[in-house]
């Protein structure tokens, strides 16, 4: 099982590079990177809930894949350094689009995923 | 122009991100306690780390570009998570109080450990100066 971890650990950064590459800025492309992610593993989540997934889809894509795709530390640095440059409108617009917006679509995807297709 | 070494060492910073990330959820999460708060330290952990080592002169100068990006994007990008961030906040729904600290712990926590990171840094790197 942690070789399928690893190993969609590895496509995951893979992939998230390649959009830092397509970008060319860092905010479009973490953004981007940690809304497909989250979305993704909510969805395996909601298939893990029902027991529709294997073990080792879950890890691969759910663990590995998804997990390494998204990332915290990237958007708290942008976010931090943003404050210390006292740039507030960028602290505003990054906070509310990734810590509230994401969260929102999360929660919509999982109830949407709930009632249409696994009630 | 696709660096493709870039995205080999990226590739393996990943592999070790992922590993021990499982690895840390694994030995540090008490199943009976509910609340996540492997995630937490996960996420705190990396992003002092990245901090850190962003604001660290000596890593700037003495490793090469790739082995930076390797670190900065692979190792720790995978090391941290935002999506098992999302999840816990689901399964913490029926408890809105918790999910409310859990989540604050997380913001606020993060921009804690990257100023202390970057206080470490800057002291670390004064140091380097007068030596």
């Amino acid at each position: 099982m942690i070789f399928y971890i690893i190993l969609g650990g590895m496509i995951g950064a893979i992939f998230r590079l390649g959009l830092n590459d397509i970008f060319r800025s860092n905010l479009i492309s973490t953004w981007l990177a940690n809304f497909i992610g989250s979305l993704l593993l909510v969805y395996l989540f909601s298939l893990n809930n029902h027991g529709l997934i294997s073990h080792i889809t879950y890890s691969f894509w759910g663990i590995g894949f998804s997990g390494a795709f998204t990332t915290f530390a990237t958007v708290n640095n942008q976010l931090f350094e943003a404050l210390l440059n006292k740039q507030y409108k960028k602290v505003l617009i990054l906070s509310v689009t990734t810590y509230l917006g994401i969260l929102i679509f999360a929660f919509l995807f999982y109830y949407c995923l709930n009632f249409f297709i696994f009630n | 122009m696709i660096n493709l070494k870039r995205y080999i060492y990226v590739g393996i910073g990943g592999g070790i991100g992922s590993m021990s990330r499982f690895g840390l959820l694994k030995i540090t999460q008490i199943e009976t306690i509910l609340f996540p708060y492997s995630t937490i330290l996960i996420n705190l952990f990396g992003a002092f780390i990245l901090t850190f080592l962003i604001n660290l002169t000596c890593f700037k100068i003495k490793f090469p570009k790739d082995f930076q990006i390797a670190i900065n994007v692979g190792l720790i990008g995978s090391f941290t998570t935002f999506s098992l961030m999302m999840t816990d906040i689901i399964q913490l729904t029926n408890l809105p109080y918790i999910l409310f600290i859990y989540y604050l712990m997380m913001i606020i926590g993060g921009l804690i450990a990257s100023f202390s990171a970057y206080l470490f840094a800057l002291s670390l790197n004064k140091k380097g100066d007068l030596s």
